[in-house]
């Protein structure tokens, strides 16, 4: 029997998703953890613990230089969830290590990074995935809605995704920041939740037009968290797209607050055809609990260690039948087809460097007051 | 209003004639643009010139090339007409009475959710309403009996509004995106399909208000598989006729930026673009 591929946990970092891939890892016969590793010599103490905590725990070792797992002959898969600002640095240098790559929803900060990650995947042959926006049931949903052909040609796409999460307060007038632009996306309690939120509903435009998006426009600011606002930071934005084909897109995405959704925040499509329309929610089919205590009695105000709710959540009251929600078992089981027939993930890195692309031209727009901004972007100022 | 009415509506508000013939007494309809299915019985005229002789009053539930024209004959036989839009991109009001929207169930429950305390301030508005069906036209008056719709919802007037659209085959499908004076957003999709619009999604500061336009109420599962019985949508034509005849509101909407969106589509149409709209 083929052994199974070997896997590096490239950092435990906050607002990353590793803790999310360890169980998916671990229940997949196909994939094994091997090593944690991060550079020690750059992180904080606080991470440096985390790492080491879920190294103990895993019963692997701990390596203080990435550089040391990408040595390692029983690593395969490289995956990749340090800081956004870091993950393209890793990404390339695994590459070129011959390591494949499992990559946690950007590949980088700035479209550069992302190309270079792009190229260094085709340069070296290694197969490379980032999971998060093809492989849930937002679109999957959609794509087998389409499949049967029940609303003619397809000729607009429109997706609202939020997340349920956070506890809002009012925001102070002295409080508000200009809107800041592309490049740093992270904060001590902020993710830009455009980009954050945003890429999902990206990923089922992409899915559904199959031709380029080539002209964007974009608003997003600070309506729910002071936090947001102080650092010129969106916790809600949209854009509005054409595609090379005039065909038209739009999205919302955003955080919302704890306790507004039940089932953590809608996640819906309405696809515009020729003969017909078309409306998805990714949250159902869903079973619908009303459970007294969980209605009247339960605390919604978060963790004072988690005041965002990066790592935990509100009750849902009306979970999804899926366990699989976000897709990323999906990915994973395409990802391991993948490497096992030498091809490439049906969503590979070039598409999810198109992803961040539209968010940056969004982006670009908003600090523009609105302008449309053509794609593909200026390489080098993005 | 009296017996004797004539409706005037295109594909695009052909199941809305119903609700109308339910509650009114119908001299007869007039079906414009293509093909105009109904089940109620009233008579169909040709035109709405042949529809006159029949006619004590006329409604227009969507727009077509030859309005102008008729408006002048109702108005040179003293025939009141009340249109749901304006009958040209250039005209002054005259024969229309905005606010449909307003007579929409949907419309109303939404809008007296956002009231209470806990919703907070208007955030995001997205809204799904047909009118695509009757070509420019019907996409023009199917956006601009949205954003009228959104000024409100929103709690502000328009800062900033782009429009995108693309037609096959007369079809239309639009979006717009407007951003209030107070920093709220709306996306305000019109298909090519008939719709009233009962898909609407509002966000304030406080949550969610949500009106889930699908619609279905009862389903069967048989031998066949599964099928979707839906309630019928609450077109909100009829009510408005009632509303209009008793006193005609004024569109928050000026003169200049109904021209301004008419041209903004049909550019943004010719050219796949995205089109900003001067307000």
């Amino acid at each position: 029997m083929t052994r199974p591929y070997g896997v590096l946990l490239v950092s435990f970092s906050r607002h990353s998703h590793q803790s999310s891939f360890v169980p998916l890892y671990q229940a997949h016969p196909r994939t094994r953890i091997v090593a944690v590793a991060d550079e020690d010599g750059e992180i904080d103490e606080a991470l440096r613990q985390v790492n080491r905590r879920w190294a103990r725990d895993l019963g692997v070792p701990y390596l203080p230089r990435v550089e040391d797992g990408l040595r390692r002959d029983d690593v395969d898969i490289v995956s990749i969830a340090h800081e956004i600002e870091r993950r393209s640095d890793f990404a390339v240098g695994a590459a070129r290590a011959g390591k494949h790559l499992w990559i946690d929803k950007f590949m980088g900060a700035t479209i550069d990074e992302c190309d270079a990650v792009v190229a260094a995947v085709a340069a070296s042959g290694v197969r490379a995935i980032v999971p998060s926006f093809h492989y849930g049931s937002l679109v999957s949903h959609g794509l087998q809605a389409l499949r049967d052909d029940p609303i003619g040609e397809l000729l607009g796409v429109h997706v609202d995704a939020m997340f349920s999460k956070g506890w809002p307060r009012p925001i102070a007038a002295e409080d508000r920041r200009p809107f800041r632009p592309p490049g740093r996306w992270k904060f001590d309690e902020v993710k830009r939740e455009l980009l954050t939120v945003g890429a999902y509903a990206v990923g089922l435009v992409q899915a559904c037009l199959d031709r380029p998006v080539v002209r964007v426009t974009g608003h997003g600011g600070a309506f729910f968290f002071p936090e947001h606002a102080r650092t010129g930071t969106e916790d809600f934005g949209t854009l509005t797209m054409a595609d090379a084909a005039g065909r038209t897109a739009t999205i919302c995405g955003g955080r919302i607050g704890v306790a507004t959704h039940p089932a953590g925040g809608p996640l819906r499509a309405v696809l515009v055809g020729s003969r017909g329309t078309l409306t998805i929610d990714a949250k159902r089919p869903a079973a619908q609990a009303f459970l007294r205590p969980d209605i009247v009695e339960v605390c919604y105000e978060p963790d004072p260690e988690d005041w965002m709710q990066w790592a935990s959540g509100p009750p849902v009251l009306n979970p999804s039948l899926s366990d699989d929600t976000a897709g990323l078992a999906a990915g994973l089981e395409e990802f391991v087809s993948a490497l096992d027939e030498g091809r490439d993930p049906s969503y590979p890195v070039a598409r999810a460097r198109d992803n961040m692309e539209i968010l940056l031209a969004g982006y670009r727009s908003i600090v523009e007051g609105g302008a449309v901004v053509d794609l593909p972007l200026t390489r080098g100022d993005a | 209003m009296a017996d004797g009415l004539v409706v005037v509506c295109g594909p695009d508000r052909a199941p809305a004639l119903e609700s109308i013939a339910a509650s009114h007494g119908l001299a007869g309809w007039v079906g414009v643009g293509r093909s105009v299915r109904t089940s109620i019985e009233a008579p169909r005229f040709d035109s709405l010139a042949e529809g006159l002789e029949q006619a004590s009053a006329v409604a227009v539930l969507s727009p077509y090339r030859g309005l102008p024209g008729d408006l002048e004959r109702c108005r040179q036989r003293g025939i009141p007409v009340l249109a749901a839009g304006p009958p040209t991109a250039r005209s002054d009001d005259g024969e229309y009475a905005p606010g449909r929207w307003r007579h929409s169930p949907t419309h109303a429950s939404v809008d007296r959710l956002r009231k209470r305390p806990s919703f907070g301030r208007p955030v995001y508005l997205r809204q799904v309403i047909g009118g695509g069906a009757a070509g420019l036209l019907g996409a023009w008056w199917g956006l601009l009996e949205a954003l009228e719709g959104a000024v409100e919802l929103l709690e502000g007037p328009m800062a900033r509004l782009w429009v995108a659209a693309v037609a096959r085959n007369g079809r239309w499908h639009a979006t717009a995106t407007l951003v209030a004076e107070n920093g709220a957003s709306a996306q305000l999709v019109i298909t090519p399909t008939p719709d009233p619009g009962e898909d609407v999604m509002l966000l304030g500061t406080g949550g969610l208000v949500h009106v889930d336009g699908t619609g279905v109420a009862a389903g069967v599962r048989d031998a066949g598989g599964e099928r979707r019985l839906p309630i019928p949508p609450a077109w909100p034509d009829a009510r408005w006729i009632d509303a209009a005849v008793e006193g005609r509101r004024h569109s928050p909407i000026a003169r200049r930026t109904r021209a301004a969106l008419h041209g903004a589509l049909r550019r943004a149409a010719r050219g796949g673009t995205l089109e900003s709209v001067r307000l």
